[in-house]
C-alpha cells in the first residue's frame, strides 16, 4: 500500500496550511485589537468630549448666575464667576474644537453652539454692562431677562443636539467594535478549530504512513531475519554435505583399491593359469574398478568446489597455462600437438581451480582430436572489468543440440571411445560460476571447438 | 644402540590385511628390511612401542609406518603419543594413508610426521611407494637407533 504523497511533503503541506491558519487569526486579532483600540480611544474621547461640553455650558450657567447675583448685590465680587468664565471660554472652546471627530455635522453643531454662546455671553455682558452703567434702571434688566432665557434655551438646545450626536456617533462606534470583535472572535474560533482539524487530519494521515513504513521496515528486517537464518543453514548443510562427500569418497576407495590391486596381483601372477576368456574377465573387471576410482576422484573434485575457501586473489592466467602445458606436455607431445598461446591476463581467481578448467579443457582438446594435425588456440580477450578466455581446437567438434548437454555432470556424448568420467565439463562450470564468469562452447568456423570461460580482470595494481 | 649385524625391524601399524599384505608382498625381494612387525590398532601399536604386556621383549623399530585410519586408537593420536615421548619421539614416522585431505597433511606434519604419504591407487605405484619408503629411510637415510 503506497502513500500516495512522500509524507515529508504530508508533513510540510500540513504544517504550512496550520500556519497560514494561524496567521490569519493572528492578522484578524490584529487588526481587531487595533480598531477596537481605536473606538476605545474614540470612545473616552467622546466622553470626554461630554464632560467638556458640560463644562462649557455649566461655565455658561456660572455667568448667569453671576450676573443675577451682581444684579441683586451690586457686588463686585459675584461677578468673579462672570469674568473666569468669559476669560476661559475661549480656551474651553478652543479645547472642545480639538477633540471633536472630524465630522460635517458634528462642525456644524458645533459651530451653531459656540455661536449661540457666544450670543448668551454678549448678552450676559450687556446685562452687566447695563447693570453697571445704569444702576438704577431696572426696566433695561426686566427687559433684558426674557432674551437671556431665550438665549440660554437655544444655547441649552443646541448642547443638546451636539451631545446627542456626540453619543450618537459613540454608539455607532461601541455598536461597530462590538460587530467586529464578534466576527473576529468567528474569524479565531473557526480558524482554531480548522487549524486542530488539519492537525488532527495531518497527524492521521502522517501516522499512518509512519505505521506502514515500520510495517514495512519490520517486514524487511523479518525477511532479513529469515535470510540470515537460512544462509546459516545453508552453511551448514553445505558443510555437511562436504563432510559427507570426503568421508563417503575416503571410504569408497579403500575397498577399490583392494579390488584393483588384487585384480592386478591375480592377472599377474596367475596369468599362465588363465584361458584368454579368464584374463578378458579380469580385464573387463579392473577397467571397471579404475573407472569407478576416477569416478569418485572427480566427484570428491566437483563437491570441493562450492565449499572452497580460498580466497580469488590476482592470478596470472599465462603462468597457470604454463603450468598445465607442463604438466600434459607427454601427452601433447604424442598427439603432436601444436599451441597457438595469445597474450594473457591477471584475472581474480583462486589458481588452482584455475588449473583445474585449463587441464580439463586442454585433456578434452587433446581427447576429442581429429585425423588432421591437432592445433590448439589459448587466446584472452578482455573488455571493461572481464576477460574471455578461449580455448580452440580443431578436433571433432560438437553438433548443436549438444552444446548446452555436455556441461551437465555426467552427460556423456561418445560412451565407447573416448575415456572419461563425464564430470571434466561440469567441474568447470561449476569453478567458472564461482568465480562469478559464464563458460560455453561455439563451433570453430574452422572444424572443431572454441570453449569460452569469462572471468573478473584483477585490479590493475 | 644397534649393531651393523643386527637386522632392521619396521613397525607397520595398519588395520586392513589387504594393504598388509600388499606391503609384505612389496618388500619380498628386499634385502634391507630383516622383520616386518605389523599391528593392527592404534593400541596395539602403543603397547607394542612402550613393551607392555605380551610385546615386553618387542625391539625398538628403526622405522615405524603408520596408517591413521585405525581401530581403538586413532592413528593421529598415536603419532601424537609416540612425538611426545623422550624416547620414542625420535624414530622416524611415516604416515601411510588413503587420504589426501590437505587438513590431514598439515595436522600430521604440525604433530612432527617424518613424511606423509598416499597411498597409491595403482598396484604398481602402491609397490613403488613402499621401495621407495625402504630405499629413502633405511638405505640413503642415516637411522637414530644406528646412529
Amino acid at each position: 500500500m503506497k502513500p500516495s504523497l512522500p509524507t515529508s511533503l504530508k508533513v510540510n503541506l500540513g504544517f504550512a496550511v496550520a500556519i497560514l491558519i494561524l496567521g490569519i487569526i493572528s492578522v484578524v486579532a490584529y487588526q481587531t485589537t487595533r480598531s477596537l483600540i481605536r473606538a476605545s480611544s474614540e470612545l473616552a474621547a467622546s466622553h470626554a468630549t461630554v464632560e467638556r461640553l458640560l463644562d462649557i455650558i455649566s461655565d455658561v450657567a456660572d455667568a448667569e448666575s453671576s450676573r443675577r447675583g451682581f444684579l441683586i448685590t451690586r457686588n463686585e465680587a459675584y461677578l468673579e464667576p462672570y469674568y473666569a468664565a468669559a476669560a476661559s471660554l475661549d480656551t474651553k472652546i478652543a479645547a472642545l474644537r480639538k477633540i471633536l471627530p472630524r465630522d460635517p455635522v458634528l462642525d456644524r453643531d458645533f459651530l451653531r453652539l459656540e455661536e449661540a454662546i457666544r450670543n448668551r455671553m454678549d448678552h450676559i455682558r450687556k446685562s452687566i454692562g447695563a447693570a453697571t452703567a445704569i444702576p438704577e434702571d431696572m426696566l433695561v434688566q426686566t427687559r433684558m431677562t426674557p432674551e437671556g432665557k431665550r438665549l440660554m434655551d437655544i444655547v441649552r438646545s443646541r448642547s443638546r443636539e451636539l451631545r446627542n450626536e456626540v453619543e450618537r456617533r459613540r454608539e455607532m462606534v461601541a455598536k461597530e467594535a462590538a460587530r467586529q470583535s464578534a466576527a473576529a472572535q468567528v474569524v479565531i474560533v473557526l480558524g482554531l478549530g480548522a487549524a486542530v482539524l488539519v492537525a488532527m487530519v495531518s497527524a492521521v494521515m502522517i501516522n499512518r504512513d509512519v505505521n506502514a513504513r515500520m510495517r514495512a521496515e519490520s517486514a524487511l528486517r523479518e525477511a532479513h531475519t529469515q535470510l540470515a537464518a537460512r544462509t546459516q543453514e545453508l552453511e551448514r548443510s553445505n558443510a555437511d554435505l562436504e563432510q559427507f562427500a570426503y568421508v563417503a569418497s575416503h571410504d569408497l576407495q579403500e575397498p577399490l583399491r583392494m579390488v584393483t590391486s588384487y585384480l592386478q596381483l591375480i592377472d599377474r601372477n596367475y596369468t599362465e593359469r588363465l584361458d584368454a576368456d579368464g584374463r578378458k574377465y579380469i580385464e573387463i573387471a579392473v577397467t571397471g574398478a579404475r573407472r569407478m576410482q576416477n569416478l569418485i576422484q572427480d566427484l570428491l573434485a566437483y563437491s570441493r568446489i562450492g565449499a572452497s575457501t580460498s580466497p580469488l586473489r590476482a592470478t596470472s592466467i599465462a603462468e597457470s597455462v604454463e603450468r598445465v602445458l607442463s604438466d600434459l606436455r607427454v601427452v601433447l607431445e604424442e598427439a603432436g600437438a601444436e599451441l597457438d598461446v595469445g597474450p594473457l591476463p591477471k584475472v581474480l581467481a583462486d589458481p588452482m581451480q584455475l588449473e583445474m578448467v585449463l587441464r580439463n579443457l586442454l585433456a578434452n582438446a587433446v581427447k576429442f582430436r581429429s585425423d588432421r594435425k591437432l592445433l590448439i588456440g589459448i587466446h584472452a580477450a578482455c573488455t571493461g572489468s572481464a576477460c574471455t578466455v578461449s580455448i580452440s581446437d580443431n578436433g571433432i567438434g560438437i553438433e548443436p543440440q549438444y552444446r548446452e548437454r555436455i556441461f551437465v555432470i555426467f552427460q556423456r556424448l561418445h560412451r565407447a571411445g573416448y575415456e572419461g568420467t563425464g564430470i571434466g565439463l561440469a567441474l568447470c562450470r561449476r569453478i567458472v560460476e564461482r568465480h562469478g564468469g559464464r563458460i560455453w562452447v561455439e563451433p570453430n568456423p574452422e572444424g572443431g571447438s572454441v570453449f569460452r570461460f569469462t572471468l573478473p580482470l584483477a585490479e590493475a595494481t | 644402540m644397534r649393531t651393523a649385524k643386527q637386522p632392521i625391524e619396521v613397525l607397520l601399524v595398519e588395520d586392513n590385511p589387504g594393504d598388509v599384505l600388499l606391503t609384505q608382498l612389496a618388500l619380498k625381494n628386499t634385502k634391507l628390511i630383516g622383520k616386518l612387525n605389523v599391528v593392527d590398532d592404534g593400541a596395539e601399536a602403543i603397547a607394542y612401542l612402550r613393551k607392555e604386556g605380551k610385546y615386553a621383549r618387542a625391539r625398538t623399530p628403526d622405522l615405524i609406518i603408520l596408517d591413521l585410519n585405525l581401530p581403538k586408537v586413532d592413528g593421529r593420536e598415536v603419532l601424537a603419543t609416540i612425538k611426545a615421548d623422550p624416547e620414542l619421539c625420535v624414530l622416524p614416522v611415516v604416515v601411510l594413508t588413503s587420504s589426501d585431505h590437505h587438513k590431514d597433511i598439515i595436522e600430521c606434519y604440525k604433530a612432527h610426521a617424518n613424511c606423509f604419504i598416499t597411498k597409491p591407487l595403482d598396484l604398481d605405484m602402491f609397490a613403488d611407494a613402499i621401495r621407495s619408503i625402504e630405499q629413502f629411510w633405511l638405505s640413503i637415510s642415516e637411522l637414530p637407533t644406528r646412529a
